[in-house]
């Protein structure tokens, strides 16, 4: 008779050995680095074109998205209908967006289409012309987008959340208002293309199927263009709100079923010893299905569809983030228990059982993040432009499978004390 | 050209395995035959709470996910019109953990009242969260009951009302359980870092034992023929109109799938597309607009939706929209059209089968349309399209009486 109630026996993922395959890095003729990797058995590629155009390098809110955003809609040689026919001949798909620290550019096609889709690239990337009358179109659609947006709870507290945490004046906590949109002009768009889409701070990402040919197609489009010798990139510093937490409450919707609850705080960066042990807090605490937050406010209470805490890390900080939505008429109920779990890490020690199934749980998905090219060039551009090596990925598993529950309470005192928490309710 | 093995168990259960040895993984997929347009009309959203309930502990195991996170898996579930799917991805020294989980539950649920009620909780948060709270999250709750007029296909899968979810009584949840989940209503794919012998040895093991059940035979009577078009006006508390029409089109498995696919890519699929050059680019008539199908088993819609820019009327967007289909029918697509959209779908087939997990899934879902080796012959049939085919199928979706239109407008 088959014994159903007894589970199998597993291997513990914390005994696996991982490996992040080797990226070999490349100095185009002109010097740019390009970081690639041959995996996969399909004839794919993706390629990542990094420059520091982000949020941080911008001159005003804004900016950096609309520029990340007209980047194809139109070029010294090729209108915007003639971009997007000769990306999509090709089945080409291509993505354009400015985050916290960078603009990124990513294409995926098929290998065999690489030479033909290149030249729009490089076409894109020095020649963009930003013309008024798409910058027009961009405007009224996203002002249309915006409005739509804000009838979401969960939009808006995610805006006030990252002003209230950094302030909002800070590349991290400023977000797009109709304001900032309807100031956006061809020319100040045209400025912070020509200052920050720089080859000289472009580092390219490849992976797929590639290998030599490839890497002289790359070469060709992207290696000729010879780089500033003095920088005219812009370097702005800005420093993170000192206001003290607070709690806030706001009223978007009279009729709202549903309320959005964020709670959170300044983290370090990736750079910091505490990064990595903090991965493996927020993990148990809210960053998985069996999570402390999952288990209590989903599934044994039914306040919510789901709860989660998440860590962003940006290049010069960082942010643990407690986010959810939740019946109206449960809200404080929900703000209370996320307290009650908090204060939890700090009082108690966690369970050898339940330390075992984060680490086992975290170090499965690390496994799995690990399958295929992509995968892997994720990783390794999330450790290259932080300016991290294989020896951080190392130090973090090691970090993942060996940190103690004394460890972590100690770590939970350092952060998790609601008084440094800023909350915030939008209904 | 994906390679696989198909074995059937002596209880009825079809089971797949597709070898890829890159990777450390494994991906087991379960997919059920059943979806929402099995639901009694009082009682929608049925099978989209029960899958809910499929994780709140089977008659062996207390607890699904806990076992499956210690063994470094993860797993997660939807529910469609048409089926419902559950997967799990865990490295592939912890197969036999899958097995274990996924047979137990398709043997018996533990069948709780505790987990009955907070499920019953969270689904309604989910409806709340996605289709009450969110400006046009009703569109197509009007929309589906505005096409199909006898047709299951007319309600989503979260539901009709909070009311059938608030209702739902663990006597309804055996009873389903009983009609749906048994080994003649699944198909288990598994893929990834695994040897056929090892798999075979295992669904005996762990599968086979697993009393048959019933075949559900399922008896939908399909939506009469429309004959007039249809048109439906909603107020609602949004910032800017929306335009929604709906055409019908044929099942899934009718030959004219791969025209209408590619009609929709020609029509409405990304920046190149005809409607979004004419009508946000050139006319700027709308702030956005697509054209897709709902991709579903049996006769499912063609869809052409749009925001409209503020300082424009819906009736002179719809207008255009009109012109444009007219165009079409009237002087038919560019080689340079079908081109394209070829290559799209060409591209869109090899990323799909960069995941393991989408493999397993497509794999089970195709064995379930009633050969997993439709999978292979995809691209060939959409290769086939010609212009002159793509034109017919045109003709016959783009009929008058065939439409149904949707002016959902701001308050």
């Amino acid at each position: 008779m088959l014994d159903r109630a007894t589970a199998p026996i597993i291997k513990d993922p914390i005994h696996f050995n991982f490996e992040l395959p080797a990226i070999n890095t490349h100095a185009l003729s002109n010097g740019v680095p390009l970081y690639w990797l041959h995996a996969g058995v399909l004839d794919v590629v993706e390629i990542n074109w990094i420059f520091d155009a982000g949020i941080w390098q911008e001159p005003h809110q804004g900016v950096a998205n609309a520029t990340a955003a007209l980047l194809k809609n139109g070029t010294l040689s090729k209108t915007a209908k003639q971009i997007n026919e000769d990306l999509e001949l090709y089945g080409a798909s291509l993505k354009i967006g400015a985050s916290n620290d960078y603009a990124s550019i990513t294409l995926h096609c098929l290998v065999k289409h690489l030479a033909a889709i290149l030249p729009t690239i490089a076409s894109i990337l020095f020649e963009a012309s930003f013309p008024e009358e798409e910058l027009e179109i961009f405007k009224k659609n996203a002002l249309q987008r915006l409005a739509i947006n804000l009838k979401q709870c969960e939009f808006v507290a995610n805006q006030k959340i990252d002003a209230h945490v950094f302030g909002a004046q800070h590349p991290y906590g400023r977000y797009t208002t109709s304001a900032s949109l309807e100031a956006l002009s061809s020319d100040v768009l045209r400025n912070f293309h020509k200052a920050a889409y720089q080859m000289n701070t472009c580092k390219i990402f490849m992976a797929g199927k590639v290998g030599p040919q490839e890497i002289d197609l790359i070469n060709r489009y992207f290696g000729a263009t010879t780089l500033a010798t003095t920088t005219t990139n812009v370097n702005n510093e800005f420093t993170i709100s000192t206001e003290a937490p607070f709690k806030s409450f706001i009223e978007n919707d009279a009729n709202a079923v549903q309320g959005a609850i964020r709670i959170a705080r300044t983290i370090p960066n990736r750079h910091h010893p505490d990064f990595a042990p903090l991965v493996v807090l927020n993990t148990l605490f809210g960053g998985y299905f069996g999570s402390r937050l999952m288990s209590n406010i989903r599934e044994d209470k039914g306040y919510t569809y789901g709860i989660y805490s998440s860590q962003s890390s940006y290049i010069h900080s960082g942010m643990l983030c407690i986010q959810t939505e939740v019946g109206r008429d449960v809200l404080q109920h929900a703000v209370d228990e996320i307290y009650k779990e908090m204060d939890l890490l700090l009082q108690e020690s966690i369970e050898e059982e339940e330390l075992l199934l984060v680490k086992n749980y975290l170090l499965g998905s690390i496994l799995g993040d690990l399958d295929g090219p992509f995968s892997i060039l994720q990783r390794w551009r999330s450790l290259i432009l932080n300016g991290l090596d294989q020896q951080t990925f190392q130090k973090n598993i090691h970090t993942y499978k060996n940190i103690t529950a004394i460890e972590l309470q100690q770590l939970a005192k350092k952060y998790y004390n609601a008084t440094d928490f800023f909350e915030i309710q939008v209904v | 050209m994906l390679e696989y093995k198909k074995i059937t168990l002596s209880n009825g259960l079809r089971f797949l395995y597709h070898e890829d040895r890159t990777t450390p993984m494994v991906a087991l997929n379960v997919l059920y035959d059943v979806g929402a347009r099995d639901e009694d009309k009082e009682r929608t959203g049925f099978a989209h709470l029960f899958e809910h309930l499929m994780f709140g502990g089977s008659i062996n195991i207390p607890e699904y996910d806990t076992p499956l996170q210690m063994a470094g898996g993860e797993n997660n579930a939807y529910t469609t019109n048409d089926i419902t799917n559950y997967y799990i991805q865990l490295p592939a020294e912890n197969i036999e953990t899958a097995f274990w989980l996924e047979s137990d539950r398709m043997l018996s649920l533990a069948f709780s009242e505790k987990s009955l009620d907070v499920q019953r909780k969270v689904v309604c948060e989910e409806f709340k969260e996605h289709y009450i709270n969110k400006p046009y999250g009703d569109v197509w709750k009007h929309l589906r009951a505005l096409a199909y007029q006898q047709h299951p296909y007319q309600w989503m899968t979260i539901g009709k009302e909070l009311a059938h979810i608030e209702q739902a009584q663990l006597e309804d949840v055996k009873a389903f359980f009983k009609k749906h989940y048994n080994p003649q209503n699944a198909v288990v794919c598994i893929a990834g870092n695994c040897s056929f012998d090892e798999v075979v040895a295992l669904a005996k093991k762990w599968f086979e034992p697993i009393p048959a059940g019933e075949k559900y035979i399922r008896n939908i009577a399909p939506e009469p023929t429309q004959t007039a078009a249809r048109h439906l006006e909603v107020h609602a508390d949004v910032p800017s109109d929306a335009l929604y029409m709906a055409w019908h089109i044929a099942p899934r498995l009718d030959p004219s799938y791969y025209a209408t696919d590619i009609i929709t890519e020609i029509m409405g699929h990304g920046n190149a597309s005809r409607l979004y050059q004419k009508l946000v680019k050139e006319q700027q008539l709308f702030s956005s607009i697509q054209c897709y199908h709902t991709g579903s088993v049996e006769a499912g819609l063609l869809v052409i939706d749009g925001k409209i820019r503020n300082d424009q009327s819906i009736e002179v967007a719809y207008e255009a929209v009109e012109k444009e289909i007219a165009l079409l029918l009237a002087e038919g697509i560019s080689d340079f059209e079908l081109t394209k959209s070829k290559n799209k779908l060409e591209a869109m087939i090899v990323f799909e089968d960069m995941q393991l997990l989408s493999r397993a899934n497509n794999l089970a879902f195709y064995e379930l349309l009633g050969d997993a080796e439709k999978i292979n012959q995809e691209w060939d049939h959409y290769n086939a399209v010609t212009k002159e085919e793509l034109m017919q199928v045109a003709h016959r979706i783009f009929m008058p009486n065939n439409k149904n239109t949707l002016f959902y407008k701001r308050k």
